[in-house]
């Protein structure tokens, strides 16, 4: 069967061809409404009206009146009594609707269940049965809608002005009083309208889900209303077509598609979409990962490295360097020669850039802000990834242009001496050394040795090895280092002066 | 109606949540005047506003706006509250809030017509704000927003504008905005009463002085209600006034 045969082939009924037209108005009718409600924070009024209707109906049948004029007395009367109990005690909003309405609809079941008639039947009129439709209900429906269509239409710039400021609707004169009882008036309509096709239960489903979906999706109301009834009518209608092959309750499953659309706005709206900020912050992640994957091969050197050695350092898995070793190479970011993976000049531009913003942060984290040369490291980690290179000149400007990080790290476009560093654990008994510079990324390590006084330009000597370590001359103090720290230590010969001579094998950034 | 005053109040009282919160205020305000109001937190200077478009009917006095009652005289006067209470999730954009402004001129029912939309644009544009006219609402910093509740005030073209501490909370180029329309706006004769905390500006930015403190303190010229004694029984002793060279700064405590 296809498509056109499975929409056209139920409308051979009449009872089908009703049910369809009702789900057309009412799907437009509550979607209109539903923003309104939306914004002016009504949605449990909605709530409230459906249920008081239903003494209305009961009250309407045993008076031997239309059902629709029993209907909108009770909802009215309902929002009115409201008011009254907001206005007269210390009763609050939402309390009030819940006291009122219950109340109301306690009453209806009671004369309800009284009346025992086929006539009155209250699970349709709790639960809608659109396929039950006559033709005078399709007329009253579709009069009501005209009613509210054309209100709204009419009143379309006053409900707005009013619904977003009501203090300068009334500084202009409008008759914000009327305006309320419009509304009201005008949603007591609707809801007695949506009995038959959704019922009272799920009247409200159809008076809010539409409106909510539509804001999700768009910042002006008036595109907002086409949203909405848009969302309105193909609830109502797949919702028809889904009970007809499905063999459901029909109310229930137009609200249950609503409530689809609004899980579909909610994860993918192009706003707030939860999954788009889902992978925006993939992206981002991403970005660093591949920032970083930069900044560990340039400090690792420039004769190249084997990406396995660079991806360890990153923190990542062999296959998702793999994935991002092709990707920096298409950017030409990377070289890869099959063993090896080297900066190309851009790539190195890149990580050269990096790493000068992660130890200006560095500096500027110590010197400025007053945090512990053992904090920084982790900090400068994130600010570098979020630092324009502007950012990095006024930081740069700012600390009087230094030459380096507070562990003696170089800040380009200053660079490592010619003469090597030698770690601190390989330094013989007797030798007299100045510590240059000390590896950042594990802050018990930093802390250690700032207790015992070890940091860049402190002059040691060497006095013991031992298997644990070294004893060393600090400032006149012996000093015992564990091999873990004394690891942690370059060192050059005491000689050289602070900043024409060299380092280093530099082995954290 | 050249010569019929902008403002004139009788003996207004008006309560607010019970509490009478200006008393036998009297005063007459000429047209095409820039007039700070001036006074405490508490002083009523939000009531005396709001009494003034209407918002608050008055225990007794009368109020009348260009010689006529205040509710024919709505599309004469424009206001702009402290902070507007409005919903900033609200699906509308800074233009469309300035075109609110066009409600008394449009009338029931009708649209907008290209005309107010026109008017709409320039009255963005006056404040500074027509390159964010489709930003929503709530996405526009405290300044801006202020600027365009402003702009929504200019768009009413009324003859009278109200602006309730219209400095507070907003950035500098907010504020530069704002005294610039106020000079702007006296040349195009209008008249304007601010109420305003920021005494530092008080003397030069207006042609009046309305120093209240739940009655009338004074009103008139600066140089003459400007005055240590006046300002000191307007804030009931609690202001600290500094004389610098010609100056006077005040400081409140």
């Amino acid at each position: 069967m296809s498509l056109w045969e499975l929409v056209v082939e139920p409308l051979q009924y009449t009872f089908m061809q009703r049910a369809l037209t009702a789900a057309l108005l009412v799907g437009s009718i509550c979607a209109v409404l539903s923003c309104f409600l939306l914004v002016k924070r009504w949605a449990l009024l909605g709530d409230a009206i459906s249920h008081a209707v239903l003494p209305g109906v009961a009250l309407a049948y045993l008076l031997g009146l239309p059902f629709f004029v029993g209907a909108v007395t009770t909802g009215i009367l309902t929002a009115l009594g409201i008011s009254a109990v907001e206005r007269h005690t210390r009763i609050k909003e939402d309390s009030a609707m819940g006291i009122v309405f219950t109340g109301a609809f306690a009453l209806g079941f009671v004369l309800v269940s009284r009346i025992r008639s086929k006539a009155v039947d209250l699970f349709h009129i709790l639960f809608g049965n659109v396929l039950g439709v006559s033709d005078s209900d399709l007329v009253l429906t579709a009069v009501t809608g005209a009613v509210v269509l054309g209100a709204v239409l009419l009143l379309y710039k006053e409900l707005v002005l009013w619904t977003f400021d009501p203090v300068a609707a009334a500084a202009m004169g409008l008759p914000t009083g009327v305006l309320h009882y419009t509304l009201m008036f005008l949603l007591s309509l609707t809801i007695v309208a949506s009995l038959q096709t959704v019922g009272i239960v799920l009247v409200v489903a159809m008076l809010i889900t539409p409106g909510g979906v539509a804001f999700l999706l768009t910042d002006r109301m008036s595109r907002m209303l086409g949203l909405a009834v848009a969302v309105g009518v193909v609830s109502t209608v797949t919702g028809l077509y889904l009970s007809y092959y499905l063999n459901v309750a029909s109310g229930a499953t137009m609200v249950l598609v609503a409530s689809l659309l609004f899980c579909a706005a909610v994860l993918l709206g192009p706003r707030e979409g939860l999954v788009w900020e889902w992978m925006r912050r993939r992206r981002l992640a991403e970005e660093r990962v591949a920032e970083d994957f930069l900044k560990q091969a340039y400090v690792l050197g420039p004769e190249g490295w084997a990406p396995e050695r660079v991806a360890e350092r990153v923190g990542l898995s062999a296959r998702r360097a793999w994935q991002l070793l092709r990707r920096l190479q298409k950017a030409g970011l990377v070289r890869w020669d099959g063993s090896r993976v080297s900066l190309s000049e851009a790539g190195r531009a890149r990580a050269v850039e990096l790493v000068r913003s992660h130890r200006l942060w560095e500096r500027y984290l110590v010197e400025q802000a007053g945090l512990s040369w053992a904090e920084v490291h982790a900090e400068a980690e994130r600010l570098e990834h979020l630092s324009p290179t502007e950012l990095a000149a006024r930081l740069d400007e700012a600390l009087g242009h230094p030459r380096r990080d507070p562990h003696g790290s170089p800040i380009p476009p200053e660079v490592a001496g010619a003469v090597p560093s030698v770690r601190l654990l390989d330094r013989a008994p007797g030798e007299r050394v100045e510590v240059r510079e000390v590896e950042d990324e594990d802050p018990e390590v930093l802390r250690a040795l700032e207790a015992r006084g070890v940091r860049p330009g402190v002059r040691l000597e060497v006095l013991e090895r031992a298997p644990g370590g070294l004893r060393v001359r600090c400032d006149g103090e012996e000093v015992w280092l564990d091999a873990h720290l004394a690891a942690a230590v370059y060192t050059q010969a005491e000689a050289g002066s602070r900043d024409d001579d060299g380092m280093s094998e530099l082995q954290g950034v | 109606m050249r010569d019929v005053p902008a403002i004139r109040v009788e003996n207004l009282t008006v309560s607010y949540r019970g509490k009478p919160a200006i008393r036998n205020v009297s005063v007459v305000v000429g047209q095409g005047l820039r007039v700070g109001l001036i006074g405490p937190n508490g002083a009523g200077k939000s009531t005396l506003l709001r009494a003034l478009v209407g918002l608050l009917v008055p225990d007794t006095g009368r109020v009348e706006l260009f010689g006529r009652p205040v509710r024919e005289a709505r599309k004469l006067v424009a206001y702009v509250p402290q902070r507007s209470e409005v919903d900033w999730d609200y699906p509308v954009v800074a233009e469309e809030v300035v075109l609110m402004g066009r409600f008394p001129h449009v009338g029931w029912v009708r649209r907008p017509r290209p005309e107010d939309r026109r008017v709409a644009r320039e009255c963005l544009r006056q404040v500074g704000m027509e390159a964010l006219a489709h930003r929503q609402i709530g996405q526009l910093s405290g300044g801006q927003q202020q600027r365009v509740f402003l702009a929504r005030a200019l768009a009413q073209e009324a003859r009278l504008l109200l602006l309730d501490e219209p400095f507070v909370g907003v950035d500098a180029a907010t504020e530069e905005a704002i005294y610039g329309l106020l000079d702007r706006l006296r040349e195009e004769g209008r008249t304007v009463v601010v109420a305003t905390h920021d005494l530092s500006r008080a003397q030069t930015a207006f042609d009046r002085l309305l120093l209240l403190n739940q009655h009338v303190v004074a009103y008139g010229p600066p140089a003459e209600v400007f005055q240590p004694a006046l300002l000191q029984r307007t804030y009931g002793g609690r202001l600290t006034l500094l004389e610098v060279a010609d100056q006077r700064m005040a400081i409140r405590p």
